[in-house]
């Protein structure tokens, strides 16, 4: 005993070197890189204990034989030095481990490609998924996150409530409970539909150097990004610029073609028609792989009507009324939209409303041209319909026409996907992508008084970035579930109550009683 | 067989055992005597490794209780005061489980338990549940659990305690009947019961050894003479010691609840007509004579005394 | 060795012997039934729907049925385990009876370690004496059996980790009311202890997000092994019996 309170010193060391280690451990456990200053820790606490041994050699070789170690060391600091060596040895089982994926389905395993992308991400990742704490559903996703950070630690991922840290939500912009965000550095993606594909992607999409351009057709009255008026665009530009892209003009009569390094085009609401050779250019980059989106209001055609219909795109001469506009304290002639074709674009929108701003009708033509593919995109409510009679509406109320007006649901955008050009002779690398080109019969909709409105700016921004998106993005198949399906008759259905609630237990209260009586019983 | 060396234990600042040193020797039986608290229970524990000594060492068949604690318990049986046992477990059962405990064999076990069943006779009680027996019985359980697997030492705290009269004498014969071949360590406070049984008596007080009595020698040499007399103490004792044959004399306590008597233990050799001879001094010098009688209570003088001056020494202290 | 069976066997005996175990054991078996069978019915509303929309709708046994079965199981476990391991020493050592056994050729490492594997057998009896829900589904549809066992796998662990705790708390006391009423709160808090991770500062929260028992036992109820959760379980109890054992030891000393 009077060896170890001389030796306080060499204790107090000790149990710092404990702490150390133990410290140590979980740091190298937990910490998401440069985690080896985990190591750094443990080892300095190792150090402390091997002086502290040292300090105490004369006691410790009394302890090691025996009464000390057994008495004032033997529980205490038995109990502190088995606590770091367990919280080290768990450090290290969570830094390498292994995965078994046992389920049917493979839940817990990604696909290939995904693995291929977590392999060569360039630098950490950090995912912020936004729950509320008590919400239920965010296993799924927690559980896929989780695989991606098994998979690389530099993905690493954290739950956030947004209503208790309002100030990330609001500089990510996520108004969504179940909204992931993948922040790289100073860039960002959010996804709203959390799925394998989406969330690699996204990953694929946030760890891209560079900007994407997107060319902005100019010169018959578009609407501009830079004008802060009613009309003016100058808000999609803001939330633009934040998901970097770099927005050029493109003055179509001068230049030659679309230039090269374009993402994407963009035509948005022309006030007066096209030049013939400007459209010609227009389709030229189309048919070479070029993505383009329209968006024409009622009776600004820009010159296109033709040019679309030779693209499978029947551009409506009328005016979408829908009366369902009016529970949401809107005019008729400002229609709703919660119904979307299951759509890429379309997908993380389901129960979000767009409302546009006088639309005309976008649909597929009767006639699509051989190797064009046309789907509608966007719907507008059961009680609409598309009024042909625009000078009659000046006048009355507007009213459904038999045999003249469309009847609702109108399909108010749709998709164009072109068959993909043929690789030129002697051409080397991926195959060209197919051309695609989105039209929406409304500008109004993104314009600055109306892009706060629930769904529009997603449908905006998905339209972009749909059509501007990489070549390198992957495409999987959903996982299927277990699928077991189980439907009972009425027999099984009693088993399944008697057998487990009833009888099982019976049997073992009768047991019980039984073993209990017999004991009493001089044997 | 049984080494106490210098052992300590201290709780918190109370020093149970102090300094406490003494040896039994293979095949003795030992009286391990003190009043209550005096450390007997807490100097046993240390034996049977419940916990370590602070101080000082303990061994057991030469194997000391901080070191090999295991081959230290292999070698003991041992029966606390309480006799703690299973209540919901039969007496076969349970003796099977301490043999199993022990290290048996299931096979060796069940021989076991079926000899010391014979040994502390509790055949017809084989297949009852402890906590139904009465508490002789408990006490036959008790012992006979110490007795599994054969333990060259055993260590019995208080065996005797709450049995009855006939239940007692058969319990001492059988401890009596290990002398010789078993080292019996036998702790208790009822006196006749160690001077029936033991061949040695320790007695400590406090935590420390207050005396060793060797039985034996004692019994041979012969315990002596005591007289107890109401008269002059001084004039007394001159006397007695002039009567012819009388050795030496020593003062003895005086007996509870007379006072003024005087005592003393008269060692005559073996010289039977001095009792005769002093009888009639103590008379003729005008004394009241109360008793003469062998000292068959030695043993219990001697506790007393030790007790006593210890308890005085106290007083003084304080 | 031969003391730790022995003491094992003889625990083992205590328990099927004693009327509080099948009570419990009834309790536990009507309960998790009931539970069982509310969340068929709800799998085969499901399956319904599944079929008429396999788009809208898919089902998967293990996840939504094996799974959070057994995670009913494991939750009342928590609540069962401290009523099991609360006599184990405190019982011994309020009677006497430690010091007895003590007295055989048994360390204390024996003592804790037989008591721990009996009680262990008795929760892996009553888990499995309470699995003829689950063993139906054989007849019923057709469960994928390595899941499942994986689900079996982290009942098993975690109960480990539960009845450890418990194992320490009857270390600590002699009254087993008190080792029960302090296991109960301290396997509340490691299960909890994962949402903390909403409130907590990340660095934090993500220490006690590891340190949560539901959290491990989640990836092995959906029939993921990970071997980081396998040592998780089989260092917290491992943690605990050793300090079961250190108190054990020290209480005794001290006294």
């Amino acid at each position: 005993m009077e060896g170890l309170k001389s030796n306080l010193a060499a204790r107090v060391l000790a149990i710092a070197g404990l702490f150390l280690l133990g410290l140590g451990g979980l740091v190298y456990a937990l910490a998401t890189f440069k985690y080896f200053w985990g190591l750094v820790l443990a080892g300095a606490g190792l150090v402390l204990l091997v002086v502290a041994a040292v300090v105490n050699r004369r006691s410790l070789a009394r302890m090691a034989t025996h009464r000390q170690t057994r008495l004032g060391l033997g529980s205490l600091v038995g109990v502190l030095a088995f606590l770091a060596l367990v919280i080290f040895l768990g450090a290290l089982a969570s830094r390498h481990h292994l995965r078994f994926d046992l389920s049917k389905s493979g839940q817990h395993t990604l696909a290939p490609q995904t693995r291929q992308v977590l392999k060569n991400l360039p630098e950490p990742v950090e995912a912020l998924a936004f729950f509320q704490a008590v919400e239920m559903g965010r296993e799924p996703t927690e559980q896929l996150l989780s695989q991606f950070h098994y998979r690389n630690p530099k993905f690493t991922y954290r739950l956030v409530d947004p209503d208790q840290e309002p100030t990330l939500a609001e500089r990510y912009q996520v108004n969504a409970y179940g909204t992931v965000v993948l922040v790289a550095g100073d860039r960002h993606e959010s996804i709203k539909a959390v799925d394998e594909q989406n969330l690699t992607n996204a990953l694929i999409r946030v760890t891209k150097k560079g900007q994407k351009i997107i060319y902005w057709l100019i010169g018959h009255g578009e609407r501009s990004l830079t004008d802060e008026g009613k009309a003016g665009y100058s808000r999609l530009a803001a939330s633009l610029k934040q998901q970097h892209y770099l927005i050029k003009p493109l003055v179509l009569a001068t230049a030659k073609q679309v230039p090269a390094d374009g993402a994407a085009v963009v035509v948005a609401g022309p006030r007066k028609p096209l030049a013939k050779v400007e459209k010609e250019r227009l389709g030229a980059y189309l048919a070479s792989g070029g993505r383009v989106l329209i968006l024409l209001d009622p009776q600004y055609d820009g010159g296109l009507t033709e040019w679309l219909a030779a693209r499978g795109v029947k551009l409506g001469q009328d005016l979408v009324v829908d009366l369902a506009s009016r529970e949401y304290g809107k005019s008729p002639f400002a229609p709703v939209s919660a119904a979307y074709a299951d759509h890429e674009i379309t997908r993380p929108m389901a129960n979000t409303l767009t409302f546009f701003t006088v639309a005309r009708s976008v649909s597929p033509a009767k006639k699509v041209p051989a190797g064009f593919q046309v789907v509608p995109l966007v719907f507008s409510s059961k009680l609409s319909w598309a009024e042909t009679d625009l000078e009659g509406m000046r006048n009355k109320s507007p009213e459904f026409d038999k045999g003249r007006d469309t009847p609702g649901p109108v399909s108010l955008g749709v998709v164009v996907t072109l068959p993909a050009p043929k690789p030129k002779p002697g051409h080397k690398g991926p195959a060209p992508t197919a051309g695609q080109l989105v039209v929406i019969g409304d500008s109004e909709f993104a314009a600055n008084p109306d892009l706060g409105q629930v769904g529009n700016r997603d449908l905006i921004l998905n339209c972009i970035s749909y059509l501007a998106q990489e070549a390198d993005l992957v495409s999987l198949r959903p996982k299927m579930a277990g699928g077991e399906s189980m439907i009972l008759d009425l027999f099984q259905a009693r088993m399944v109550f008697w057998l487990p609630v009833v009888v099982v237990p019976l049997i073992f209260a009768i047991i019980g009683v039984v073993v209990v009586l017999r004991r009493r019983r001089v044997a | 067989m049984i080494e106490v060396k210098g052992l300590c234990k201290r709780f918190g600042a109370n020093l149970a055992v102090d300094e406490l040193s003494f040896t039994v020797q293979r095949g003795e039986i030992l009286g391990f005597l003190g009043p209550n608290g005096a450390g007997k229970t807490t100097t046993i524990r240390i034996l049977t490794g419940f916990f370590p000594p602070n101080e000082g060492t303990a061994l057991v068949g030469g194997r000391d209780v901080l070191e090999d604690i295991m081959a230290v318990r292999a070698m003991i049986g041992y029966l606390p005061e309480s006799v703690p046992l299973y209540s919901e477990m039969r007496v076969g059962e349970y003796l099977h489980f301490v043999g199993r405990a022990k290290g048996l064999s299931s096979k060796q076990a069940k021989q076991e338990a079926g000899r010391v069943i014979e040994a502390v006779g509790l055949g017809p009680r084989t297949g009852q549940l402890i906590g139904q027996l009465s508490k002789g019985y408990r006490q036959r359980v008790g012992l006979a659990q110490a007795l599994v697997s054969d333990p060259p030492v055993l260590i019995l705290d208080e065996p005797t305690i709450g049995l009855d009269p006939g239940q007692i004498v058969e319990i001492r014969s059988l401890v009596r009947s290990f002398a010789g071949h078993k080292t019996v360590m036998l702790s208790s406070h009822i006196l006749p019961e160690v001077e029936a049984t033991c061949d040695r008596v320790v007695i400590i007080n406090h935590g420390r050894l207050a005396a060793e009595v060797d039985l034996r020698t004692e019994a041979q040499s012969g315990a002596g003479l005591r007289l107890v007399a109401r008269g002059p103490a001084e004039e007394l004792g001159r006397l007695v010691a002039a009567v012819p044959g009388v050795g030496s004399v020593e003062p003895l306590q005086p007996p509870p609840g007379e006072a003024d008597a005087v005592g003393f233990i008269i060692q005559a050799g073996e010289d039977q007509a001095v009792r005769g001879r002093l009888a009639k001094a103590v008379v003729e010098a005008g004394c009241e004579l109360l008793e003469l009688a062998p000292a068959a209570t030695h043993l219990e003088d001697l506790f007393l005394r030790v007790i006593g001056s210890e308890a005085a020494a106290d007083k003084e202290a304080a | 060795m031969k003391a730790l069976k022995a003491i094992y066997l003889r625990e083992l005996r205590a328990y099927f012997l004693s009327p509080i175990f099948y009570v419990i054991l009834v309790v536990f078996q009507v309960v998790t039934g009931f539970f069982y069978f509310l969340h068929v019915a709800g799998y085969m509303e499901r399956s319904m729907m599944a079929a008429r929309n396999p788009m809208a709708m898919q089902v998967d046994l293990q996840t939504m049925l094996i799974g959070p079965v057994m995670l009913n199981m494991a939750f009342l476990m928590m609540i069962i385990a401290p009523i099991l391991t609360m006599r184990l020493l405190a019982e011994e050592k309020k009677s006497g009876t430690l010091e007895l056994l003590l007295s055989y050729p048994v360390s204390d490492t024996m003592v804790v370690l037989g008591k721990f594997l009996a009680v262990w057998t008795v929760y892996a009896l009553m888990i499995l004496l309470s699995s003829s829900g689950l063993g139906l589904l054989f007849w019923l549809t057709e469960p994928h059996l390595p899941a499942m066992l994986t689900g079996y796998l982290g009942l098993m662990l975690v109960g480990a980790a539960f009845l450890s705790v418990g194992l320490l708390a009857s270390a600590l006391t002699e009254n087993q009311i008190v080792a029960a009423t302090n296991t109960f709160p301290v396997l509340i808090l490691f299960w909890v202890m994962g949402f903390a991770s909403f409130v907590a500062p990340p660095a934090t929260g993500k220490v006690l997000e590891s340190l949560s028992t539901l959290t491990h036992l989640e990836k092995l109820n959906q029939g993921l092994i990970d071997t980081a959760d396998l040592a998780f379980f089989v260092l917290f109890t491992a943690f605990f019996l050793f300090t079961a054992i250190r108190v054990l030891e020290a209480k005794r000393w001290k006294v």
